[in-house]
């Protein structure tokens, strides 16, 4: 048994659980906060593995996603398409060719997705990708104002490489991330007219939050990022756009860069706690920890220079992620709940926009596309009665084949791609469920909850299920995908 | 009983009547909606006849308001337009200065009937061009320069329904796939989304009992419980909805579009006495950059008459007094037309506000044609001036807990 919070002090609360504590339940905890499932093999391998093992092996070091191909494509060439637009005198002609840009940008795009969809899917990427999530959750850019999917995948791919590092660089890189430069305007920023929208952000949203900074620190701030610029190689730093004057930031006066603003941010006491806080708020629980708590790991995380495998390792070995209160009570996000099922469900993800992008975006969570600069808000607010119809059609849609015939080229194209790479198991056809068609209904009541909830329901819960494919109305089949179906639309099902 | 698996009521009424005490249901199920015994233990309904309703239909993708309504006495009109403008003699004349497309001829008689009012040249400060921006803002109702996450419609149930009992019938009902973030608010309040057409929540009978079973086999608190009753309200009011909708005879023609449709399945909802005080319908899409004619004639057409089918119904159902329905779209169009006989995108525009209760046919200045080559217009009526109205005068709300900044009442309603 773990040992509640409120038995426990704020330095005992991120001691790292006693060996002796570390059971079955724990390591599915851990599974499906720091991932996306918690499916028997898995938590079989990592309970045995041990805890500390597998942080070491989950923070060491993470795993490139490959430049999606379509991406590549486009990257490669849309300056062609682009000076044909140029050129093009007739007005019909060049409103043709913008629709054909915006389509195959479009395509770009939702090819990224899908293949991010499939990367993060396999167990080995699931907590390094959920991890980005939550970078992605910090350092927001969306595709509307991006618009070019190599620009998203350049961000994310930044978001990944140097998301174990120090946290004052990756923000420093992310300043250069042409994407952010992008979307916060700082690109237009120049010595007479610095622009404020990244600067404020930076304070608010990305190191320190709101009332830990003035205006004039903003205003000053600024300053010092300008000159930040994007060309085809990437960001440039133009001298002449640049103020060089002395600018004066949290109390300190010099002619300071970015760079500088950034280690200046760090020397503040608000930067000790402010992603402590939003790592509690995406990993543990909607409601915030008692700040001496949140005080002591932002102190030591300081003490390992803002070191983030550091942080991570600490916070997901800690006593208190595993205190019984936080177990079960997390809402699944949609790309949880999605990526959950899939695995859960031993499925590779369908390369079909109706199966992926559209259900995420009906379920209030499409790719990289948060309502605002501040992402995501989580918690109870994915759930309302649009989105629950949506988990709840999702859950019938892994039981539908693929209907080939009605693909276009390009899906069928797809499909055959995902194949060949080995991916087949689309949907969960009857065969998959047939083992389960000669035993008994309390047998298969009791198995299904097992696979599927984190926790046993209630012996009513059970019964149900049991009545249900006692009756067997309809046939085994039938039955069977029924109470599957159920138990994934369950209330218990969304939490994790 | 002969149902040997009895059903939860459909509506907080029927199930009132279902048992004198009122506590009858409350006997033999583990779990009912929140609503259900909360009623059960007030025993007495609340008022469901003298509630105002909102509807808002967006025009998505940016309406060109001056093609919508037309100053055809101004000769700018036809300089910005050679090709595009609609000929004096074909507009239906409101007035000797403005007039209406003349694909809107239905509701032309509801302005002549003092039925529609029209808020002329409607827009913000800086204005955005993006579609997905500027809807935002719109939906949102702050500057153009900041974002929340919060929309205009959300922040009204925020200040109006908390610490109110929640019930199982919606705040807010939207059709379409995605909540509209005009919706989105800070605490969760009820809002049901469906189709414009067939059955709300497609499952089988049977796969709904079961997971109804599953949902009340356990109790619980915290998030498990508001995950809980979510889905258990949901579930209730798909049913509700589905039987509304089946049963339901409307009292007028509506067009088969999916706008007619959806202000079809308002109408039902409404007769059906449901709580719901906004409804949100969307018609696309009016971003007619090429070939605008044709298209916007047939969006303008269907517009003009499911409105009017809407109207219509509704008085026929001696509803007309509970209702206000009111047009939004992101932005107007450029005054001046385009290479491609299209238009491309501008800023302000006229909105419709539609009701037995409006009062004046023309509302707000007209826009100022004397603009040079891609110009855009100069809003003279913040949207904000529009909503803060609505929320006053319609929905008897206090616009300072919604609406940042203050604005002056119109008098449109």
């Amino acid at each position: 048994m773990t040992t509640s919070i409120k038995n426990l002090t704020p330095r005992q609360a991120w001691q790292a659980l006693p060996p002796d504590e570390w059971g079955e339940d724990e390591t599915r905890h851990l599974l499906r906060r720091a991932g996306f499932s918690s499916t028997t093999d898995e938590v079989e391998r990592v309970r045995k593995q041990g805890l500390k093992a597998t942080l070491d092996q989950w923070f060491g070091q993470f795993s490139p996603m490959p430049r999606p191909e379509d991406t590549r494509l486009y990257t490669e060439q849309n300056p062609a398409m682009s000076a044909m637009i140029r050129e093009t005198k007739d007005e019909e002609e060049k409103r043709k060719l913008r629709r054909e840009q915006r389509q195959q940008r479009t395509a770009a795009y939702q090819d990224f997705g899908m293949r991010w969809l499939q990367f993060a899917r396999e167990p080995a990427h699931s907590v390094q990708e959920k991890y980005v999530l939550f970078l992605q959750d910090i350092f927001v850019v969306d595709r509307q104002s991006i618009q070019e999917s190599d620009r998203l995948y350049n961000h994310q791919a930044l978001l990944r490489s140097k998301g174990l590092g120090p946290y004052p660089d990756l923000a420093k890189a992310v300043s250069r991330s042409p994407a952010m430069i992008k979307y916060l305007n700082l690109d237009r920023s120049t010595k007479g007219a610095p622009n404020e929208n990244f600067a404020r952000e930076l304070f608010e949203l990305f190191t320190l939050g709101e009332g830990n900074y003035s205006e004039q620190d903003i205003k000053q701030a600024a300053r010092a990022f300008t000159g930040y610029r994007i060309d085809k190689e990437g960001f440039k730093f133009v001298e002449k756009y640049h103020d060089n004057g002395e600018k004066t930031v949290f109390g300190q006066t010099g002619n300071f860069s970015g760079d500088e603003v950034i280690d200046l941010v760090y020397t503040q006491p608000a930067a000790r706690t402010f992603v402590p806080r939003e790592m509690v708020k995406f990993y543990l629980s909607e409601a915030s920890l008692p700040e001496p708590f949140v005080n002591e790991l932002g102190q030591s995380w300081a003490a390992r220079k803002f070191d983030m495998s550091f942080l991570l390792k600490t916070f997901f070995a800690s006593r208190i992620f595993y205190a019984p209160e936080y177990r079960m009570n997390l809402i699944k996000s949609p790309i949880q709940y999605y990526l959950g099922m899939y695995q859960d469900n031993g499925l590779d993800i369908p390369p079909l926009i109706n199966r992926t992008l559209s259900p995420l975006r009906a379920m209030g969570q499409e790719f990289f596309n948060p309502p605002n600069v501040r992402g995501w808000v989580g918690g109870r607010h994915w759930i309302n009665a649009t989105t629950l119809e949506a988990r709840r059609q999702l859950a019938q849609t892994i039981f539908w084949g693929i209907n080939e015939d009605q693909l276009n080229a390009d899906a069928l194209a797809d499909l055959n791609e995902f194949r060949a790479a080995g991916y087949k198991n689309f949907h969960l056809s009857g065969a998959d469920m047939k083992y389960l068609y000669d035993k008994t209904p309390s047998y298969v009541a009791n198995h299904l909850c097992q696979t599927y909830l984190p926790q046993m329901p209630s012996e009513k819960f059970r019964l149900y299920l049991e009545d249900h494919l006692a009756k067997n109305a309809g046939g085994k089949y039938k039955c069977v995908r029924e109470v599957i179906q159920a138990i994934l639309q369950s209330p218990q099902y969304q939490l994790c | 009983m002969n149902d040997p698996c009895p059903r939860l009521p459909l509506t907080r009424r029927e199930f009132l009547r279902s048992s004198a005490s009122g506590l009858g249901l409350l006997a033999f199920s583990g779990f009912v909606p929140a609503f259900l015994t909360r009623a059960a233990a007030a025993q007495v309904p609340a008022a469901e006849r003298d509630r105002s309703i909102l509807v808002l239909v967006q025009l998505a993708g940016g309406n060109d308001g001056l093609n919508t309504v037309i100053p055809f006495a101004d000769d700018h009109y036809y300089n910005l337009r050679p090709k595009l403008g609609i000929p004096a003699n074909k507009v239906i004349r409101l007035d000797d200065l403005t007039g209406l497309h003349p694909a809107m001829g239905k509701m032309s008689e509801l302005w002549k009937d003092g039925k529609l009012s029209i808020v002329q040249n409607v827009g913000y400060p800086n204005p955005n061009r993006s579609h997905f921006r500027s809807t935002e803002i719109w939906e949102t109702a702050v500057d153009s320069d900041q974002t929340t996450q919060t929309g205009w419609i959300g922040r009204y149930f925020d200040a109006e329904c908390s610490g109110k009992p929640s019930s199982s019938e919606p705040n807010a009902v939207h059709i379409g796939d995605e909540m509209p973030q005009s919706c989105q608010s800070s605490v969760p309040h009820n809002i049901f989304g469906m189709p414009a057409n067939g059955s709300v929540g497609k499952a089988a009978d049977r796969e709904i009992d079961l997971l109804e079973d599953v949902i009340e086999a356990s109790s619980n608190s915290g998030n498990a419980g508001y995950l809980q009753h979510t889905l258990m309200d949901t579930i209730v009011t798909q049913r509700q909805v589905n039987d509304v909708l089946g049963k339901y005879k409307p009292l007028a023609k509506y067009p088969g579009s999916s706008l007619g449709q959806s202000l079809q399945r308002v109408a039902a909802l409404i007769a059906a006495g449901l709580e719901t005080r906004v409804y949100f319908v969307r018609q696309g899409s009016y971003d007619t950059h090429a070939n605008q004619s044709g298209r916007h004639q047939q969006l303008l057409g269907d517009l003009s008459a499911a409105l009017a089918a809407f109207q219509f119904d509704l008085e026929r159902h001696k509803l007309q007094d509970q209702v206000l329905t009111m047009t939004f779209s992101e932005f107007g169009r450029r005054p001046s037309e385009n290479a491609s006989i299209g238009t491309d995108h501008g800023t302000a525009a006229p909105l419709f506000v539609m009701g037995a209760g409006v009062k004046n046919p023309l509302v707000g200045t007209r826009p100022d044609l004397n603009v040079k080559k891609n110009q855009d217009l100069t809003y003279t009526t913040d949207f904000r001036q529009v909503y803060s109205t609505v929320l006053k005068n319609w929905m008897q709300a206090d616009p300072s807990k919604v609406i940042e900044r203050p604005f002056k009442s119109m008098n449109f309603v």
